[in-house]
């Protein structure tokens, strides 16, 4: 479907459609939290009764997520060894003869059994498709680094990164996407690293990306936009199809694992529509873990169990953060928004409705390091990451966009748009409000007790109930610090053993941490929105005490 | 990995759909009875104790569940609840349980069997009188100076007020003066022809006695003054008042006249004229203006020929209390006792007013009556006491504790079913006692004159109580 995927340039009736759905999300988020406090003072039996029944839909939420964590986990863990180029070089041999496989899908173990059953399924999957894979001499990536105030320090290990993996780079085209209003010692260190790494790739591009293009914003989007449509005369030049060109759009920060490219190949390849597809890796935060307070160590762990989890969920999957897609696609949906802070999820939103609802992201069980916000101090760290999570929240400049989309498409089967229209709102919703109800709210309708109520069996078995339940929850949190302790471990991050268990125990901040770096920015950017104060694009600082990778 | 989710989620969506409501029932008290197999809606009774940790008997049985805990899924009906803790005296109770309702009874003071008051200062002595509002607590083993002490009951420390050196040791006192919160107070003594009035001021580290006979034209029928201004000493005569400043040894006649009440707080003065206006200035007499709610207020309640102790709360709250007992406030229904009141005491935490006369205890809530407009609403606390002279709020004015006829006693404030009271000890005849809520202790003196302490709240129970300074 044709549509202007923006909030501008609206004729006056999508203006106001647009508006109304931009005061939705703050509104019902708002509803939420000072109708129950309303409530509990008012009324406060019903709004114990109504705290029972949602504590207890929490708590269920919780058990569906830690399921899929572990799933999800599992599901790393198993593919964490895989030698991709060898799958690479399998689905080639697969190309050619269907049957040439069995004697190669070993299943010694139980970890390469799981391993070898997901790749017959992949492989089967593929066959049952009709679709041939394209060959992996076919294939070529364009990494996009986007760049604005970052130093060296953060942007070299991101290309090192690249240039290291196991995947030959010279497949590579790595460009970097730098703002014309970067300051000099910025594009100086640009230059040097392209200059360092020129030969390692098949290209290294710098592409200024002008300040002043009409119909742009400060945005991330702008500049990636701008590299990738450089990207496209290069590849048009050369020959290249761009059906096989997979792009990358990272952070400046992403430190991608070595085996990056070759399972984003792998997943390239086996997926039957795969130039109707953005690839999801799992996004960790360990460039500068050990370097950040325990709040900020934990919200970013808190970030990578949420994708993992996401990850389970491929009918309902969004982009974030660092990903992959099809350049074809990239190219007919017209790039990132321009002028839209949440460039990431963004693209697939476009491209969902682009091709009427035939988009689909496929989660592939590899990481991306990034940094975690930081500062100079902890109070600077504090505010940085508060800013970051209040830009990840403006994520809900898409719904208004979305809703409006969904409610012209009419290729879009009725069953999807309400799939993703309630994913869309609960996302948002429960996002801003949970922690607000379970850490402040549940608790009012006994505080607030007049004589009435406090005489009533409500008034005592309800804060009683709601006790059990939250004890409960801790098996989860329990789970939570078993995985977090597990993912570090298996990360490549060399830090003590005491520190480790140490970090473990950072997760029982993990309320009030959710409150103040999660449900506080997420209700703060919904309340822009609803305002009509429009967020810009700032970058997140980030600092590096060394050139730790 | 979709179908798993699939499953997963709908199985938890059923398990939802079933436990909620089942949950929701619970907590309103309905249950299946077992012998009927019939849902039947149930109440409970909700039990916490200070000190906690009791054990429960419902009838004769055993609760598992120490105090603080809930009895639930109790059918309607009548119960004895039993609480029993080693060391303490039993508690035990006729409870009348409904459906969907809670029975509570918080903070239940459990009164140790062997109070064991301790000496709080060796001697034996005749008269015991609280500064009430200060940390010190008057005593007196004769009535010469040298025989009074100050004990400062939070830090345990006892000074005379009059050594051998004093000119004052010898001085007999006839009556004490003081204003609750006030750190002076004034005696009141001397020989027959050569009576005297001393201020003694406890603001330093010692006390420190000045005479001020010169001040006084006559003795007056009262001394009041500010605690927030004790140079400023108010003595009341029939119909008029004299101001005295204390500092700057100035004599002001007449300085307030047709009274017929008057109070000081915070800076202002209060009065009721004989003509039954109500009016508060500053110190200066300056900036006057109505202290009544309503200035159409039928007057009629504050008779003729009475004088008023005119009280002032936070909250806005002012109380008068009549010489004869009666007791009116600035608020409709202005009056709320038309005799034999001896004393009051709020509680601004929980707003509650504590009242009573020689034979009863009251305690009363403003509250919003059926027509929605607030009022006094009284409860009787006690009744059938014979010479009740002293009472005090306790633990969050959830208790009080009374001192009738040489008697300590504790009673609930909102008793469940019926009176609930404690005897606690005998004290010297005729003698006063003190309650702190900040130790927990009650101070007095035994039948034999020695100066004593109970630790009536568990010390660790204190740092709870502290919130409450107000009591």
């Amino acid at each position: 479907m044709k549509f202007n995927y923006s909030r501008n340039n609206l004729s006056e009736k999508e203006n106001r459609l647009e508006r109304f759905l931009e005061i939705l999300p703050g509104a019902i988020s708002w509803f939420i939290i000072l109708g129950m406090t309303v409530l509990s003072v008012v009324k406060p039996f019903i709004a114990a009764g109504i705290m029972v029944a949602f504590v207890l839909y929490w708590v269920f939420r919780l058990v569906y997520i830690n399921f899929f964590l572990a799933v999800s986990y599992a599901r790393l863990s198993v593919e964490k060894n895989t030698d991709w180029m060898k799958f690479i070089a399998l689905v080639d041999r697969f190309r050619e003869a269907e049957n040439a496989l069995e004697p190669f899908l070993s299943s010694e173990g139980l970890r390469s059994g799981f391993a070898a059953m997901i790749r017959r399924r992949q492989l089967a999957a593929l066959k049952a498709s009709g679709s041939l894979p394209p060959r992996s001499t076919d294939i070529y990536h364009l990494v996009i680094l986007p760049v604005s105030k970052e130093t060296r320090q953060v942007i070299e290990p991101s290309v090192k990164s690249i240039a290291s993996g196991i995947y030959p780079a010279k497949r590579v085209l790595l460009l970097i996407a730098l703002e014309e209003h970067s300051s000099q010692e910025v594009k100086d260190d640009v230059y040097a690293i392209q200059k360092k790494f020129q030969t390692n790739f098949m290209d290294f591009i710098v592409a200024e990306h002008p300040c002043d293009i009409p119909g742009e914003a400060k945005v991330k989007g702008a500049n990636a936009t701008f590299a990738g449509r450089k990207a496209a005369v290069y590849f048009r030049e050369k020959g290249f199809d761009y059906n096989n060109v997979i792009v990358s759009c990272f952070d400046a920060d992403t430190v991608a694992h070595a085996e990056y490219l070759a399972c984003l190949t792998y997943y390239f390849m086996i997926t039957p529509n795969r130039t109707r597809a953005s690839f999801q890796p799992i996004p960790v935060y360990y460039n500068n873990l050990w370097e950040v307070p325990s709040f900020a160590r934990i919200i970013d762990i808190g970030t990578s169990f949420f994708q993992l989890v996401e990850a389970t969920n491929t009918e309902k999957l969004v982009t974030f953060s660092s990903h992959s897609m099809s350049f074809q696609a990239l190219v007919e949906v017209g790039y990132w928004p321009v002028d839209m802070i949440s460039d990431d999820s963004a693209i697939f939103w476009k491209s969902f409705i682009h091709y009427d609802g035939h988009y689909q992201v496929v989660p592939i069980y590899v990481t991306v390091s990034m940094d975690i916000a930081s500062g100079k101090n902890a109070w600077q760290t504090f505010l940085n990451i508060y800013k970051q999570k209040r830009r990840w929240a403006w994520g809900v400049e898409n719904l208004p966009i979305v809703i409006r989309a969904f409610l012209q498409a009419k290729e879009i089967s009725f069953y999807k748009k309400l799939m993703f229209a309630i994913r869309l709102f609960d996302g948002f919703i429960s996002w801003a409000t949970w922690s607000f109800l379970l850490v402040f709210i549940t608790w009012l309708p006994t505080i607030f007790a007049g004589r009435e109520f406090a005489t009533t069996t409500m008034y005592y078995m309800a804060p009683r109930i709601k006790g059990i339940i939250f004890d409960l929850s801790l098996v989860g949190l329990l789970a939570c610090m078993v995985i977090s302790f597990s993912l570090l471990s298996t990360s490549t991050t060399e830090q003590r053993f005491s520190q480790k268990i140490l970090h473990v125990f950072d997760w029982l901040a993990i309320p009030v941490v959710i409150l103040v770096f999660s449900a506080i920015p997420a209700l703060d950017a919904q309340t822009r929105l609803m305002l009509g104060r429009y967020m810009e694009f700032k970058v997140t600082e980030k600092y590096r005490n060394s050139l730790s990778r | 990995m979709l179908l798993l989710r699939r499953i997963i989620f709908y199985c938890l969506v059923v398990l939802y759909f079933i436990v909620c409501p089942v949950l929701l029932l619970f907590a309103l008290g309905y249950t299946i009875n077992p012998l009927t197999r019939e849902v039947e809606q149930t109440g409970l009774i909700h039990l916490s104790t200070i000190p906690a940790g009791a054990s429960v008997y419902l009838e004769h049985s055993r609760f598992v569940q120490k105090t603080p805990t809930n009895i639930n899924e109790l059918h309607p009906g009548q119960y004895h609840v039993t609480l029993d803790l080693p060391g303490y005296r039993t508690w035990g109770k006729q409870v009348a349980v409904s459906p969907g309702k809670a029975t509570a009874f918080d903070k239940i003071l459990l009164i140790p069997k062997d109070l064991s008051p301790s000496i709080f200062m060796a001697g034996t002595f005749r008269q015991l009188r609280p500064l009430t509002g200060t940390d010190f607590i008057l005593t007196a083993q004769d009535v010469n100076l040298g025989s009074f002490q100050l004990h400062n009951w939070k830090t345990n420390k006892h000074f005379p007020l009059a050594d051998h050196s004093s000119a004052w040791y010898g001085f007999p006192v006839l009556s004490v003066f003081h204003e609750d919160d006030s750190k002076v107070f004034i005696l009141y003594g001397g020989g027959l022809w050569e009576r005297k009035y001393l201020f003694v001021d406890m603001k330093g580290d010692v006390p420190v006695i000045s005479d001020i006979t010169k001040l006084f034209s006559k003795d007056p029928l009262l001394i009041k003054w500010d605690p927030a201004s004790s140079n400023d000493l108010f003595p009341v005569y029939a119909n008029y008042i004299d101001r005295i400043d204390v500092g700057t040894s100035a004599f002001y006649p007449r300085y307030l006249e047709d009274v017929k009440g008057c109070g000081f707080h915070n800076n202002k003065i209060f009065l009721v004229s004989n003509e039954n206006v109500f009016t508060k200035y500053d110190h200066e007499k300056t900036k006057p203006e109505s202290f009544l709610e309503n200035k159409r207020m039928d007057t009629s309640a504050l008779g003729k020929n009475v004088f008023f102790n005119i009280m002032i709360y936070p909250d806005d709250l002012v109380f008068l209390q009549g010489e004869d007992g009666r007791l009116i406030t600035n608020s409709a229904p202005y009056q709320l006792m038309d005799k034999g009141v001896l004393g009051i005491k709020y509680h601004e935490r929980s707003k509650s007013l504590l009242v009573w006369t020689a034979g009863a205890v009251f305690s009363a809530k403003f509250v919003a009556g059926q027509s929605g407009i607030k009022e006094w609403k009284f409860r009787q606390v006690y009744q059938g006491g014979e010479d009740i002279k002293q009472c005090f709020w306790a633990l969050d004015a959830s208790y009080v504790i009374v001192n009738d006829n040489d008697k300590i006693y504790v009673f609930e404030t909102e008793p469940v079913s019926g009176f609930h009271g404690e005897a606690l000890v005998s004290v010297k005849k005729g003698s006063l006692i003190f309650y702190s809520n900040e130790t927990g202790c009650v101070y007095f003196l035994d039948e034999a004159g020695q100066f004593r302490k109970i630790q009536l709240i568990p010390k660790e129970n204190i740092v709870e109580q502290l919130l409450n300074k107000d009591e």
